[in-house]
């Protein structure tokens, strides 16, 4: 964020504070407050080259963090924080849109307004949905006090037979969990209450996000009848270093056995491990652990080796992911994982195109059958949107070489593509300390450097002449350890020739993929929609999210190349690219 | 009896006495490829089911493991086609029974349940499509993403029967159908695991 915006807002901040707030707490928003332009509706312009064809995202204005998506007499529901009257954050309500495959939305009205002094008149934030035993769902949710104090609260369905959902009521016993002198829980770090797993003595559980200090924690709640909640003395999991947890969630994962967990029935089967996922509100990541949960003592401990202090752990997306929520499909037996995918662009650019942000596409999650990672990729409806397959086999990438992909809407396409062929024996030696920086190794060796094996992959929303594209590559390793030698694959999403604009966040992203390219192929699947590309390794072991913004690079302008830009030759043993039809969101928001 | 006659009465009765065999099977010839349907299934959820569908394929006996997963494949294509097929024949029948015993709601209720089960099963067999593309291509990882997905489809049109389990019935022909292509599928991506592992 450029320097004279940080002070901007922090001048805005002021002024806001100096005209007096009597002496109510400042809200402690993760978000930059930018009061001028909270409600500030303009007339967004027709021309709209970063609109997505096929994710959602309502037809204007600021959306933000994943609340309580869910499933229910199969139609599937998506909650999100909206602000209704600007594009960006501020006035936050729970907005509501329903789809019968994940792919084709209706906009529905606003589930939760911002409306009751003791509950949420400040802010309807994030929270989540639970399906209890008898199937009727219930939001437990976070909400701004009037003296904006962080409460949760409790929402039910206002009419069960309404298969859509449209309207929610709020009982009075809310706000059912407060911070309070006793409880000591810091009064602005307190929200994002989580679906409720049942332990085997039928109690409800379920872990509200906070912090002490710099240390994170889930602080676990009980309850018998989902309204009056105790909060446990343990927390769930703490760790130390990395701030405030925000959205935590919790859920169990089935070795062996591809299909989800359902998350109210807990389990001390051995095949069944759990995740713990937290978003860190210091640098806006989602990072995730899978462990074991002794359901007695309510005690989570993540894999030995599992990394949760400091930033180098295992993330859902090392791109542009924030605020995931997942949610345990029952009518697939799938868990089902959302993320917010917010702007690279600047707030006014927001503020002029009249909308900021995006989700993922949903996605699949499931445990590798290693039990020590999960695998993610997008939903399978997502297929029934492809047309017109271009495919290629075999065909060798000599060093330096692009190859186009012709007879595709290159600015909305689906491709997968897979190596092999390397040779292994003139893999470049990586020190082991870089196992822990793999951004860092992208941002300092974009595309352009060449490399032994890699880069290579794709480039996509290309412009004609090359002067704008955005590079999604792998490079391979071999790394001398203690033990072995083995090879590592590099995996980059290289933004920083995505677009002549320059005030556009241009940062690559980077991850290591789990896999052997002594023993397998490198697959690749990237997503391509205008404004957000969503590349998937090794089946979803690494998953990197990215928004550009190309000025060239726009519908029919924008092309699609396989690259090899290293030294070694390297074989597409086959590529699939598909042009992607646009989804239907329609109603009124 | 001269020693060429008695030369030719031995060679008969060796050619009577049976070679030790690891198994009787009268279907088939050589013992090897026996044993490549027999190991590959071993590998899998469900042997038997896994053995008797391969087994009545023709082509099984000299298929090697790519082979055999698209046989599977094609015997879970028919599965959910032919289900497809049953649960489209059956909307006519709904309305009639549903007029006969009065009771309107339940026959709307009963074909709008057995047309969503319908397109369920055409997407299996979409996805299962798609699978066989993938096996063609030795891309063996989406091939497994797609019969991941076609297993799931058979238990959204079960969900669809307990919405309404108070006016509707699962029929029990839909629930053998549904078991079957479930382990259809599992069997498919145990043979794809061999795959993935003996691809290099």
């Amino acid at each position: 964020m450029a320097i004279s915006t940080l002070n901007f807002s922090l001048l805005i901040t002021i002024v806001i504070l100096l005209l007096g707030q009597g002496g109510v707490h400042k809200i402690e928003a993760s978000h930059e407050v930018y009061k001028g332009y909270q409600s500030l509706e303009t007339i967004p312009p027709k021309f709209q080259p970063y609109r997505t064809g096929f994710h959602f995202q309502p037809p204007r204005n600021w959306i933000n963090a994943l609340a309580g998506p869910m499933v229910y007499k199969g139609i599937y529901h998506l909650f999100y924080q909206y602000n209704p009257n600007g594009s960006v954050w501020g006035n936050i309500v729970w907005a509501h849109a329903t789809s019968k495959d994940l792919v084709n939305w209706e906009l529905q009205p606003v589930a939760l307004s911002a409306a009751e002094p003791n509950m949420d008149i400040n802010g309807a934030w994030s929270g989540s949905a639970t399906i209890l035993p008898d199937g009727k769902p219930v939001i437990l949710y976070t909400g701004v006090d009037s003296q904006n104090q962080q409460v949760q609260n409790v929402a039910v369905p206002k009419n069960l037979s309404d298969p859509y959902l449209i309207e929610w009521t709020k009982p009075p016993q809310n706000p059912i969990m407060s911070p309070t002198i006793q409880n000591q829980i810091n009064s602005s770090s307190f929200r994002d209450p989580s679906t409720g797993w049942l332990g085997p003595d039928n109690v409800w559980r379920v872990v509200v996000g906070s912090k002490i200090g710099k240390q994170g924690v889930a602080i676990l709640y009980k309850s018998k009848d989902f309204v009056n909640w105790v909060k446990d003395k343990k927390p769930l999991h703490s760790a130390h270093g990395n701030g405030m947890w925000e959205c935590p969630a919790f859920y169990p994962v089935s070795v062996g056995n591809r299909n989800s967990v359902d998350t109210s029935k807990s389990s001390n089967d051995l095949n069944v491990k759990y995740v713990l996922k937290v978003s860190l509100d210091d640098i806006k990541h989602d990072y995730y652990t899978v462990g074991s949960y002794n359901y007695h003592t309510d005690v989570y401990t993540p894999n030995r080796g599992s990394i949760q202090n400091g930033f180098s752990g295992l993330r859902y997306d090392y791109g542009k992911f924030y605020a995931s929520k997942s949610f345990y499909d029952g009518e697939m037996n799938r868990r089902v994982l959302w993320g917010w995918v917010n702007e690279s662009s600047s707030v006014a650019d927001d503020v002029k195109k009249g909308w900021s942000g995006v989700m993922a596409v949903p996605r699949r999650v499931w445990l590798d059958k290693s039990g020590k990672q999960l695998h993610i990729n997008p939903v399978q409806e997502f297929v029934k949107l492809r047309m017109n397959p271009v495919s290629l086999r075999n065909h060798v990438l000599q060093p330096s070489s692009l190859l186009k992909v012709h007879n595709i809407t290159a600015a909305q396409a689906d491709v997968e593509i897979a190596f092999e062929g390397l040779d292994l024996s003139k893999a470049e030696v990586i020190d082991p300390s870089w196992i822990s920086k793999p951004q860092v190794l992208c941002n300092q060796n974009d595309s352009s450097v060449r490399g032994s094996l890699g880069p290579f992959g794709l480039k996509v929303l290309a412009s004609k002449g090359m002067e704008e594209y955005t590079s999604v590559f792998f490079r391979v390793f071999k790394m001398n350890t203690q033990n072995n030698k083995q090879h590592v694959v590099l995996m980059c999403s290289d933004q920083s020739r995505s677009s002549l604009d320059k005030d556009v966040d241009k940062s690559n992203y980077g991850a290591f993929v789990n896999v052997n390219p002594g023993h397998e192929k490198l697959s690749l699947r990237t997503l391509i929609d205008h404004s957000i590309v969503e590349s998937f390794a090794a089946k979803g072991k690494s998953c990197i999210t990215s928004r550009v913004y190309p000025k060239l690079a726009i519908d029919k302008a924008a092309h699609l190349y396989a690259f090899n830009n290293g030294l070694q030759s390297v074989k597409i043993s086959s590529l699939n690219a598909w042009s992607m039809k646009s989804a239907q969101i329609t109603g009124k928001q | 009896m001269d020693f060429a006659n008695l030369f030719f009465l031995l060679l008969l009765l060796l050619s009577l006495t049976p070679f030790p065999h690891r198994r009787h099977h009268p279907l088939t010839l050589a013992g090897a490829d026996t044993t490549l349907i027999e190991t590959t299934c071993k590998t899998t959820k469900h042997y038997d089911l896994c053995l008797s569908s391969l087994k009545s394929n023709t082509t099984s006996s000299t298929a090697d493991v790519k082979g055999l997963a698209l046989i599977m494949i094609g015997i879970g294509t028919a599965n959910a086609t032919s289900t497809s097929s049953y649960l489209t024949s059956q909307l006519p029948a709904a309305a009639t029974t549903a007029a006969k015993n009065g009771s309107r709601n339940a026959a709307v209720l009963k074909r709008a349940v057995l047309k969503e089960c319908a397109d369920k099963y055409t997407y299996a067999g979409g996805a299962l499509q798609g699978a066989v593309d993938d096996v063609g291509m030795e891309e063996y990882d989406y091939a497994s993403m797609h019969v991941m997905a076609a297993a799931d489809y058979p238990s959204a049109c079960h969900n669809a029967f307990r919405r309404y389990s108070g006016l509707l019935v699962y029929p029990p022909e839909l629930g053998r159908r549904e078991d079957g292509l479930r382990r259809i599928c599992d069997v498919v991506l145990g043979i794809i695991d061999l795959l993935i592992v003996g691809n290099y």
